[in-house]
């Protein structure tokens, strides 16, 4: 391994593509939604710098003038039924988040345990954004927590692999082996050298299988469902569910050693 | 100098060698596969390649080198013996900082976390990279480019490396370029008041106060304070105009933070020069930025900087700023170059680019005047997606397709010698984007993740100016100055560069027409310079205002003299025309002549090149939907396809033509 950390290699540039929707840490830490409708207060500890609505820009007309209740101000504004989410920000607020995540003692940190510990500063405070409606804690009902538990259960090292078909194409084919808690390898199916394509089939569940048991650590999971199964999974609240009921219907083939 | 740059690539021995090039990082690849590689990459036609040499692989602790003798993929001189041995040029770029979706960028840890080496915010805490570097699995400290420490710890790198690649600069060796640094610019963190308040770069701040001003006696007339010594001084932390009294305060730090970045820059193009690194271009590229804390034109003219490129990754939905960075490369550099041109993607970035849209994106810059480029990736490694040669040294057949067609098309017409119709330059005005920058706020770390609308990074100032600078220095606006004067060349399929008002007089005395964005303000010696191209003969457009003022709003101006309303001055052997936004359509169209060749579908992007008597036309759908239309020209002419999907036409005066949607066709003009 030429770097210290993880390989991340033949990547199958299709997988990659499905897979880039995932990687932006901000949509797992900001309120904000994209193409939401959204009025922006800034403020110096109550004292207005800025009015923004997003869809018309900076507004002057609202006669916002104090922000020194800032729950208040942001639910009296949210009434006004003229924007899907009202944000009053204190900007002492979002230096103070920006001085104590780059603090030196956390170089340390992992980049989820950084971006985790940055949103945690984001919303650990009542007054400094206040957002109606508020920050969910949750995107699609992921949580960090439910990863790191899920994590915790794996042997010291071990792989997990995924597979979405669309139609008879594989849209994503992940496999990332773990060492410690930690991605050391993240590479897709490219890396097998399958000498047959790719089904959604058990049989296909038990040739990746060995194929991850010969060219990486032991696995622990491995998932292959329709790219509809897929979605539904990542958006659904009751996400055992849908895999329970897509395994039923042979939209999915799990296995969990 | 051996090699030299020349409008159309690199002069060694005798001879023009255009700049195609690819990238490969032997040290990301098995050592017996580099062979095979390298077939690889001269069987898709390429003739130079690119490597970094990353300090922190090589440095693996502090003065202990790993070259070859403990990992075999790092030889670098076995590389560059095998490029020698296969008759490829090489462009080499040792860094120091290097990035390659690297760990740390490519600098040792024990260099980032020696505390005399690292950046400081303006809030008082380090910087990390965290924001921008999805390198995990650990953020790093930002260096202070300002450090002494760090330019310490880089010449020991420098000392080691540089007697490498000095036994291999061409004509004897194949080196032929040599980058200094990489992106250099605060390690993303380019906003204003963002860094860099460490106590090296606040040092570094005060000497460019004295070397600005002289003696204090001056600043303070200029700032109206009362320093006893440049010592005293602190930068701004935030913007916190309240009236123009405050502009030069603001104004010093937003130019000390391009400062920063040239003197860097020609700092170390200096100490691989003192290094034996001679007698080649030394160049740098920059990430994106085309205006500060980025001057591309001033670090170009720098003495110790031979060359300057842009680096340019874009999806398809991209193309139209892919065409503005191009041509503003050609309006702004001597020889147009993209040292990073993307040809697949790091494994972080949330789109991974098809094929047809990386020919899209290649074939839009080039028929845009771009004239050297390196295809980064070139060879798929670690951390990267997409290339036309896999790690393996096999092809993406869907990917390398397009490369092999594109280098025989290239070498085929010699497509290095041709040249735009190109009839006028836009210059932006510097100084708006540096009012952009010093009203700007919110600089804090990881703003960026909370999904924040622009406009709330922006501060209310009331300098009671006549024009709206603000809008003006907004480019993403429409309704502008600038905003027309775009539309209308769009429009009418008038060709034209992009530069700004710290363009050389060289690079301006090229253009009979410039378009010039001005407001109330300008810096002066800008204005002489402009006064100076018309005098000699040139034609400038200003609007919507005409300065009257510097950008302190203290000075009196240049070209206010001659006008004080809209209209037309005769000045020297030239003409300068005030315009408003309102009459910019109709002033353009009356100065510039038909083209020779356009479209009834404006959507359609055109573009003719010329060498000899050999002519060469594009035509770029960037748009989502089939585009059916007229193409108009001159006289009886017969358009032989030049490149694949592409229809002979044949017409007089006019043919129809189909593009479907994101594509480009190529024809041969030969007239009948």
């Amino acid at each position: 391994m030429i770097d210290r950390n993880w390989d991340v290699v033949d990547l199958d540039p299709l997988t990659w593509r499905n897979l880039g929707r995932f990687i932006d840490p901000s949509q797992y830490i900001r309120a904000a939604q994209p193409g939401e409708h959204g009025l922006f207060v800034l403020h110096d500890d109550g004292h207005i710098l800025r009015v923004v609505d997003t869809n018309v820009g900076v507004r002057h007309d609202l006669g916002i003038t104090d922000a020194s209740n800032p729950q208040a101000l942001a639910a009296g504004l949210h009434d006004c039924n003229e924007w899907q989410r009202v944000h009053v920000i204190n900007k002492q607020h979002l230096a103070l988040v920006a001085r104590q995540a780059q603090s030196i003692e956390h170089r340390g940190m992992t980049l989820d345990q950084y971006y985790q510990m940055v949103g945690d500063l984001l919303w650990s405070s009542q007054t400094g954004y206040v957002s109606i409606p508020p920050y969910p804690g949750h995107w699609n009902g992921w949580t960090y927590e439910v990863i790191t538990q899920f994590i915790s259960y794996l042997p010291e090292t071990t792989s997990l692999a995924l597979g979405v078909f669309d139609d008879e194409t594989v849209a994503i084919g992940l496999i990332i082996e773990l060492n410690e808690g930690r991605i050391t390898r993240l590479t897709t199916f490219e890396a097998l050298n399958l000498q047959e394509q790719p089904t959604l089939s058990s049989a296909f569940l038990d040739q990746l299988g060995d194929a991850l048991e010969k060219n990486f650590a032991s696995p622990s999971a491995i998932l292959i469902c329709t790219q509809s199964v897929f979605e539904e999974w990542i958006e659904a609240t009751a996400k055992t569910a849908i895999l329970e009921q897509a395994v039923i219907e042979q939209q999915a083939f799990l296995k969990l050693l | 100098m051996t090699v030299t740059l020349t409008n159309e690539g690199l002069h060694i021995a005798g001879q023009t060698i255009p700049v195609y090039a690819g990238t490969v990082h032997y040290w990301r690849l098995e050592r017996d596969r580099w062979s095979d590689i390298l077939d690889q990459v001269q069987k898709l036609g390429f003739q130079m390649v690119e490597t970094y040499i990353p300090w922190a692989i090589h440095e693996t602790s502090p003065g202990h080198y790993d070259w070859g003798n403990e990992d075999d993929r790092k030889d670098v001189e076995a590389f560059i013996k095998l490029c020698e041995e296969r008759g490829l040029w090489l462009i080499v770029r040792p860094g120091p900082l290097i990035n390659a979706e690297l760990t740390d960028f490519g600098f040792p840890e024990w260099v980032l976390l020696d505390p005399a080496v690292q950046a400081h915010t303006g809030v008082g805490s380090i910087h990390y990279d965290a924001a921008w570097g999805l390198h995990p699995p650990h953020q790093f400290p930002v260096p202070s480019y300002a450090s002494e420490a760090f330019y310490s710890y880089s010449s020991g790198w420098f000392d080691a490396i540089c007697p490498i690649i000095a036994r291999h600069l061409a004509p004897n060796g194949c080196i032929v370029a040599v980058q200094s640094d990489n992106e250099t610019c605060y390690l993303f963190h380019d906003q204003t008041y963002a860094t860099d308040y460490s106590v090296d770069s606040l040092k570094l701040y005060r000497l460019f106060l004295k070397e600005h001003y002289h003696d204090i006696e001056k600043l303070n007339a200029a700032y109206q304070t009362t320093y006893t010594d440049f010592t005293e001084i602190d930068g701004p932390r935030d913007c916190l105009i309240t009236t123009h009294k405050d502009l030069p305060w603001h104004l010093d730090w937003v130019a000390y933070k391009e400062y920063q970045i040239i003197w860097s820059v020609a700092r170390f193009a200096r100490m691989l020069r003192e290094r034996g690194v001679v007698d080649v271009p030394i160049f740098h590229d920059v990430a994106f930025q085309q205006r500060t804390p980025l001057d591309v034109a001033r670090m170009e003219a720098h003495h110790d900087i031979d060359w300057v490129g842009m680096n340019l990754y874009r999806n398809k939905e991209g193309y139209a700023s892919a065409v503005r960075q191009t041509r503003f490369l050609v309006g702004s550099t001597k020889l147009p170059f993209v040292p990073e041109f993307g040809c697949g993607i790091w494994s972080h970035h949330p789109v991974t680019p098809r094929p047809e849209e990386q020919e899209l994106i290649t074939l839009g810059a080039l028929m845009h005047g771009l004239k050297a480029f390196n295809l980064y990736m070139l060879v798929e490694r670690d951390r990267w997606q997409g290339s036309a040669i896999t790690r393996h040294g096999t092809l993406r057949p869907e990917y390398a397709d397009f490369y092999q067609r594109l280098t025989h098309f290239l070498h085929h017409y010699q497509f290095w010698r041709f040249e735009r119709d190109r009839q006028a330059l836009v210059l932006r005005n510097y100084d708006l984007g540096r009012y952009a920058a010093m009203t700007s706020t919110l600089h804090y770390a990881h703003t960026d993740l909370y999904g924040l609308p622009s406009e709330l990074f922006t501060v209310d100032v009331d300098l009671e100016l006549r024009w709206d600078a603000a809008a003006e220095a907004d480019e993403r606006r429409t309704d502008t100055w600038f905003g027309a004067v775009l539309k209308t060349l769009h429009n009418s399929a008038i060709d034209y560069d992009l530069a700004d008002t710290h363009i050389t007089s060289q690079q301006l005395a090229q253009y009979p027409l410039v378009l010039l964005q001005t407001t109330d303000f300008m810096d002066i010696n800008d204005q002489r310079h402009i006064l100076a191209y018309i005098e000699a003969g040139g034609t400038v457009v200003a609007g919507p205002g005409l300065p009257y003022t510097d950008p302190t709003l203290t000075q009196t101006g240049v070209l206010h003299q001659f006008l004080d309303s809209p209209g037309v001055a005769e000045i020297g052997a030239g003409r300068l025309i005030w315009t408003t936004t309102t009459d910019v359509p109709e002033l353009i169209n009356d100065l510039v002549s038909e083209p020779a060749f356009y479209t009834d579908d404006p959507a359609i992007d055109v573009a003719v090149l010329r060498h000899g008597d050999q002519t060469l036309l594009f035509a770029a759908n960037p748009k989502d939907r089939p585009c059916t239309t007229t193409l108009h020209f001159n006289g009886a002419c017969t358009l032989h396809a030049a490149w694949q999907h592409t229809q002979t036409l044949q017409g007089d005066g006019l043919a129809s033509l189909t593009l479907q949607p994101y594509s480009i066709q190529i024809w041969e003009v030969r007239h009948d």
